[in-house]
């Protein structure tokens, strides 16, 4: 096996790296597989009789792998068993995730097997409707139309336009067009960061996006910043957001967030701030004035006058005027980010890009620069992938363009820009000037709907490609199966379209197939990165490893001579406010992100991030503001903006300002799935198409709605009860003083398990005692542990209907709580089967089909039960979950179904099993090598993906183990506890500043 | 008692009188039955086909209308077997002329309640697996399970009652079998086990039903108390009680008597048995109602003031829920109608009035399944954690059922009326003075 090239230290994780690092397949197999990519789709589940050399049939094998859900890029460890993918998890070698994974990405699996993928190519027939067609065909249709474009031709008439690509693949399509005449591509996300990037050009003349170390502040500042969910990087920012509110000596770090609505972000933060939307810049120039005025700057005295001119006529009073902020707090923030060093000021998010979004990132790029952040916390150099999308307003260009009829063949590729752009853009309609719109697409979507030809292309987890989220990181996308379909890989078939235009010579800069040319792009990478090694080792080493990365080196900036430029004058003069309107707030939330994965039941099954709304869309609106317009939750609202219009249900919100209202991105989906079809509405025909004057990008942030009760009512259904816990102590929170007192007096509240009197004797754990903690103080709600258990588990999904009875399956819930009062103050608990030492589940089952197992685990025999349901009532965690009906998996999802877990039948009870399959994979391998289990061999699902690493699971008999270390931690207790119940999960508390 | 003037002949003639052909209301009114009874099959079979879904149990509330019918029906149940064996052992005389038809409910009603464990099984396939029995898979119950002694106390008494009502029987199916011919009387000469109405049988049979009564007798009380344990065994707040053995057993009582005048009322007018059954009775049944009445305030008030006195969050947030949240109508008729109404009964007149009497007793009825339906859903809806607190309806699969199930009680009564006598002949006979001493 090939040495791997020096990885980030992921701390107590090393243990389950090398175990899963010894489970990979060499990348070598799956090249093999790609061969057989044209063959048509095959209906065997059973792999062949005489498997591949290293193919065990049975044995879970891993290909690495890269996540394409987000432009985040983080490394994927994929599991195939038997030629199926089953499980997708985290690449504990890769830098932006180090083995964990969000809830999309673990969602990923439901878009390789989604039951509404395309089978066949279509073709827009004489009648005008798609219809199947053969691939021949299509091919040829498109490449008639492009040999007609001519050899002399403008570069707008062939558009690639593409959400974002990897390295190689915007590569070919450079090559591509090249070969057959010319083009142009365009790359574009729904959420951009323009903002971003020109502000770095006004402030210190890169135009680039730099990194961001949460983990090295003691201070975060966040503008709206939604960095746990979609903003740039999340998992990587949720895990550094893990140690930036570690406790260590003495203290933790605090993040204060300020924001129009309470994002999950926002719920996570230690002050929360209501902020009047689109006044931000404000706030940060008089942050900026306090600390220039106080002389806590950091910089030469140069850089101070300039910034000082910028700065001086926003005092806080007159900030805490427009802001709504108080200026006492105004004067504590500016004097905390001056002092509480290194800090970090963040801005950003769909929820805060106005039209001021550049002049506010400049401020705060200021921020940081004067308190010296720069280089410390904010890393330049890193160049983050925004920088190499299209700006929006390069799209309002192509629109132009298609209208003007200069389009002649406009290529899609994954994109969705029919749902993603504002309608009143005029998108959907420039498409009917272009006469060949071809997308390249998996499945369809509002987009292809409008296409003369759709192509069905492999998905990510099935095709070769490779992937840079930041300067120092190449990711190599391996597939992970044989293709489910009879799809192609989009880049041979620009290979073939570009073969069939010209044939290919000997000398063409066009290699045979796509993987032929990835490989040429690494060979080139191998002879820039590692000379030392032979280029076969070098993909070897890629391939398991999930690709190469280097640590980038951090830049020193200096401030734009052309800094003065910046208007800012013009913030003071007052806007004026229409009384009867309110302000939109778009928000991207980290399950439904812009909605390319909303086709995925699994995500539409998963609580809403604080509202817990499942299967829909709704729109927030302030208690105060919903009784002003007679509106109720519940109650069909009407959103009419300058540019259309909109029907939501409305869901009463208490965190959010009172003059706006908010609507997350990501449904009201017209042609994309049965999952996605017809739920709540499309924000963006609401937006305002013009961009953003400082960057070119979409200001999310700028339009006003009238907001008015349509006469209907709309099923809302949250898996909810109540948030207020009351005395219930079930969310516990310990303040930072009890910690220090604990830590300098060895006193602590008490904790561990009651001992209680019992009338049968203790259970007897002679080899293990599984048991799990959960630390609520890194639990950001994020809910990756519920997809990632969906998957691992087979739990079917129910439907609005069934969750609206509380009938949804999954086995671990993230329960939130919140007491009234003046902030949001959120706590995150999952819940799960505790897997109590004296459960009170096992004693009322009147057939034994659930007992305790000599290694602590509370099992379930599904095939005993009958079905009574006692155990549910009895269980006084609610972690049983009854199948009130037959799952259903409609094809394909039912091959994404592990086949180390029963699918469960109608009538039985089940729950959290601490993924016992993990387990007793892992004890095979362990005694196969004959050795002991290591701590942190056994993962459970829930565990493995763990952006925070909030959830730590290992054997309770081992002292050293970290679960053990951690159960005997001053912050530990039991969920209640007074029932005697004595749980294997041990919950640390939350700690509060 | 009135039944004085009677001679043996009027009361054979009047009890048997009722076993002739019926009319054609009895026939329409059986049919009715036979259709609800219908109509609940078929939601069950629907149920079975499609999974418990179609009912509206769920995640919290996964017990609903279904336990709470078969605590309500093992209720009724009880007062039968009082009524015939602890009121046999006290020589209260006047059960003479109810106890047949109490002991009949019995039996039906627990014949219904047995309907329900199987009814609200998931895999209702699988039920024999609730049976200790010799397997080849070697499987065994799990004797720690509330419901495996549910399983256990229900079938016994079952088994016990129905011997106690069929023991009671004999003399009278002889008595039957002698006043009517062919096919009828063979199949009552068979049922008889060859009574003759010998001394030495007689004598047996007083032995017989003496021990059979003495073995009911704690039945009554340990049914019901294991019912209960159903709930206070497990965790659930607002279940978790000591109380609840005394409760339930009252409860039973209290429901059992209301549902005797219930039925007896219009039997009582039915087949014109005015002689036998007199308003004494009743009233004798309404004052034990008043006195089961208080019982059930008592347990009702105990219950909230134990929560309070517990200062325990969890216990006392089920109460209030109880009082004042969803489910607060049925609290609140559950506390009317089984503390308060029955109240009336202390006033004479209003007990000796039929209408009164029914209508008090039929409010008792719908009381207290109202108190089994608040106790069960009204905790599992508000456990412990307040996100998973819940909110549960029954669907038309469940009103469906209950009501075929009511039906189905209300059947297998209205048959054993037509067969078998209502009043027994014989103890009704021992109350009479003899023939020889008229002479």
């Amino acid at each position: 096996m090939p040495e791997l090239p020096p990885l980030k230290k992921t701390g107590t994780f090393n243990e389950i790296d090398r175990r899963n690092f010894l489970s990979f397949m060499l990348a070598s197999g799956t090249a093999a597989m790609v061969g057989c990519a044209t063959q048509g789709p095959s209906a065997v589940l059973v792999s062949n009789v005489n498997p591949p050399e290293e193919w065990i049939p049975g044995k879970s094998v891993y290909y690495a792998s890269v996540c394409r859900e987000c432009p985040a890029g983080c490394g994927l460890h994929v599991c195939n068993r038997d030629g199926r993918v089953t499980k997708v998890e985290g690449n504990p070698h890769h830098p932006v995730n180090r083995g964990t994974l969000c809830a999309r990405g673990q969602a990923s699996l439901q878009g390789l097997y989604n039951p509404d993928r395309l089978k066949t190519p279509l073709q827009r027939s004489g009648s005008g409707q798609l219809e199947p067609s053969a691939w021949k065909e299509t091919i040829d249709t498109l490449a008639a139309a492009l040999s007609e474009l001519g050899p002399q031709r403008d570069a707008s008439s062939l558009v690639f336009f593409s959400d974002i690509l990897g390295p190689s693949f915007s590569a070919l399509v450079g090559k591509w067009m090249e070969t057959i005449g010319g083009g142009r591509l365009i790359q574009h996300e729904a959420c951009g960061y323009e903002f971003l990037k020109a502000a770095n050009r006004f402030t210190f003349d890169r135009e680039e996006v730099p990194g961001f170390s949460l983990e090295n502040a003691r201070f975060i500042l966040s503008l709206g910043s939604d960095f746990l969910e979609t903003w740039l990087s999340p998992v990587e920012f949720s895990s550094a957001f893990s140690r930036f509110k570690e406790y260590q000596q003495g203290r933790i770090g605090r993040l204060v967030q300020i924001e129009s609505r309470c994002s999950l972000t926002g719920a996570n933060a230690d002050d929360w701030l209501l902020i009047q939307p689109g006044t931000e810049p404000i706030l940060v120039l008089a942050l900026i004035h306090i600390i220039l005025a106080e002389k806590l700057g950091r910089v030469g005295q140069e850089d101070l006058a300039r910034i000082e001119s910028l700065a001086a006529p926003f005092n806080a009073e007159k900030a805490s005027e427009i802001t709504g902020i108080s200026s006492d707090v105004i004067y504590d923030l500016a004097r905390s980010f001056a002092h509480e060093r290194p800090s970090l000021a963040l801005f950003g998010g769909v929820s805060s890009i106005s039209g001021k979004a550049t002049l506010t990132q400049a401020a705060v790029n200021l921020l940081n620069y004067v308190v010296g952040n720069i280089g410390e916390t904010v890393l330049y150099g890193a160049d983050l992938y925004p920088a190499r999308l299209n700006s929006y307003r390069d799209v309002l260009q192509l629109i132009d363009e298609m209208n003007a009829g200069k389009v002649n063949v406009l290529v899609i590729h994954r994109s969705n820009p029919a749902y993603d752009l504002p309608f009143t853009s005029g998108f959907q309609s420039a498409l009917e000037k272009v006469p060949l719109v071809v997308v390249l697409s998996p499945h369809l979507s509002e987009t292809a709907a409008r296409a003369d030809l759709v192509l069905p292309i492999h998905t990510p987890l099935e095709a070769w490609d490779d992937y840079s989220p930041r300067e120092g990181v190449w990711g190599l996308q391996q597939p992970t199966m044989r293709p489910l379909l009879d799809t192609r890989h989009a880049g041979d078939l620009l290979l073939q379209v570009a073969n069939q235009l010209s044939p290919r010579k000997d000398d063409s800069p066009l290699p045979q197939n796509y993987y032929q040319f990835l490989r040429e792009r690494w060979r080139e990478l191998q002879a820039r990165e590692r000379p030392d090694l032979e280029f076969e080792s070098f993909w070897n080493l890629a391939a398991t490893g999930g690709g190469v990365w280097k640590d980038f080196s951090s830049q020193p900036v200096s401030l734009s001579p052309s800094l003065g430029d910046i208007q800012v004058r013009d913030l003071l003069s007052s806007e004026t406010v229409q009384s009867q309107e309110l302000t939109l707030i778009p928000y991207s939330s980290v399950f439904n992100y812009d909605g390319r994965g909303s086709n995925s039941a699994w995500l539409q099954e998963l609580p809403q991030s604080l509202t817990e709304v499942v299967w829909d869309s709704c729109v927030e609106i302030h208690p105060e503001t919903a009784q002003k317009l007679g509106l109720k939750q519940g109650d069909v609202a009407r959103l009419r903006s300058e540019y259309g219009e909109i029907l939501l249900p409305v869901y009463v919100q208490r965190w959010i300002h009172p003059d706006a209202v908010a609507v997350p991105l990501g449904q009201g989906h017209t042609h994309f799935g049965r999952y996605a079809n017809g739920r709540g509405a499309n924000v963006a025909s609401l937006l305002n198409p013009a961009a953003e004057a400082g960057s070119g990008g979409l200001p999310w942030l700028s339009v006003n709605v009238q907001v008015q009760k349509a006469n209907a009512r709309h099923q809302l259904v949250t898996t909810r009860g109540e948030l207020s816990q009351g005395q219930r102590q079930i969310a516990q929170t310990i303040s930072l003083n009890q910690m220090q007192k604990f830590f300098r007096t060895g006193e602590s509240e008490g904790s561990g398990n009651h001992e209680t009197a019992n009338l049968y004797p203790p259970h007897q754990h002679p080899a293990h005692q599984w048991g799990m903690a959960i630390d609520l103080n890194a639990c950001t709600g994020c809910k990756a542990c519920v997809v990632a258990c969906y998957a691992e588990n087979n739990n079917p999904v129910v439907g609005k209907d069934q969750v609206a009875r509380g009938r949804e399956m999954s086995w671990i819930r993230v329960e939130s709580y919140a007491e009234p009062g003046p902030l949001p103050g959120y706590t995150f608990l999952p819940v799960l089967c505790q897997h109590c030492h004296h459960a009170p589940c096992e004693g009322v089952c009147p057939v034994f089909a659930t007992y305790h197992n000599p290694e602590g685990l509370n099992a379930m025999v599904y095939n005993r039960c009958v079905g009574t349901r006692y155990c549910a009532n009895n269980c006084p965690y609610k972690a049983r979950r009854f199948n009130f009906h037959e799952p259903e998996f409609p094809s394909a999802l039912d091959r994404q179904l592990n086949p180390h877990v029963t699918v469960r039948i109608a009538g039985v009870m089940e729950k959290c099993t601490f993924c016992v399959q993990r387990i007793v994979e892992a004890k095979q391998q362990a005694e196969k090598e004959g050795r002991n289990l290591m701590d942190g061999e056994v993962m459970p699902a829930c565990a493995q993906t763990c952006p925070t690493r909030a959830i730590v699971f290992g054997d309770l008999n081992d002292r050293e183990s970290l679960v053990s270390k951690r159960s005997r931690d001053p912050r530990a207790y039991h969920l209640l506890e007074h029932l005697g119940t004595r749980p294997a999960i041990t919950y640390l508390k939350k700690i509060r500043l | 008692m009135a039944t004085y003037q009677l001679s043996y002949t009027d009361v054979n003639r009047d009890v048997l009188r009722i076993l002739r052909r019926p009319g054609w209301p009895y026939f329409a009114l059986l049919a009715i039955l036979i259709l609800f009874v219908s109509w609940g099959a078929f939601a069950w079979v629907v149920q079975i086909q499609r999974g418990m879904g179609v009912a509206g149990i769920n995640h919290p509330v996964f017990w609903g209308v279904y336990i709470t019918n078969f605590v309500f029906w093992v209720g009724i149940a009880h007062s039968g077997t009082l009524i015939s064996a602890i009121l046999f052992l006290l020589r209260a005389r006047w059960r003479t002329a109810v106890f047949r038809t109490a002991e009949a409910m019995t039996v039906f009603a627990i014949m219904t309640a047995g309907l329900y464990p199987l009814i609200h099984l998931g895999r209702v396939w699988k039920f024999y697996w609730l049976i200790p029995y010799p397997n080849q898979r070697e499987l065994w119950i799990n004797f720690r399970s509330p419901l495996t002694w549910d399983v256990l106390a229900v079938l016994t008494y079952f088994i016990v009652s129905s011997l106690f009502l069929y023991v009671g029987l004999l003399p009278d199916i002889k008595a039957a079998h002698d006043a009517v011919r062919g096919w009828r009387r063979r199949i009552y000469g068979i049922l008889s086990l060859g009574w003759r109405g010998t001394v030495r049988q007689w004598k047996h049979f007083s032995t017989a039903y003496l021990f059979l009564a003495a073995l009911a007798t704690p039945l009554v009380v340990s049914v019901h108390s294991i019912v209960s344990w159903d709930f206070a065994m497990s965790v659930v707040p607002g279940w978790h009680s000591t109380i609840f053995a005394p409760y339930f057993v009252a409860g039973a009582i209290h429901s059992g008597l209301a549902m005797v005048l219930t039925l007896l009322i219009p039997i009582r007018k039915m087949f014109r048995m005015e002689h036998y059954i007199t308003t004494d009775h009743f009233e004798n049944l309404a004052k034990l109602i008043v006195v089961t009445g208080w019982i059930m305030t008592y347990a009702y008030v105990t219950e909230f003031l134990i929560a309070w006195y517990s200062a325990n969050t969890f216990e006392q947030s089920i109460f209030i829920y109880r009082a004042l949240g969803d489910y607060a109508v049925a609290f609140w008729i559950m506390i009317l109608f089984n503390s308060v109404i029955p109240l009336f009964f202390l006033i004479r007149p209003l007990r000796r009035n039929l209408v009164t009497l029914m209508v008090i007793s039929l409010m008792i009825n719908v009381g207290m399944w109202f108190e089994r339906f608040v106790i069960i859903v009204g905790s599992l809806s508000h456990e412990f954690l307040p996100y998973d607190w819940g909110f549960y309806r029954p669907t038309w699969v469940e009103i469906g059922i209950s009501l075929g199930s009511l039906a189905w009680f209300l059947m297998w009564l209205l048959l054993f009326l037509k067969f078998f006598p209502a009043v027994a002949i014989a103890e009704v006979k021992e109350t009479l003075l003899s023939p020889a001493k008229e002479h």
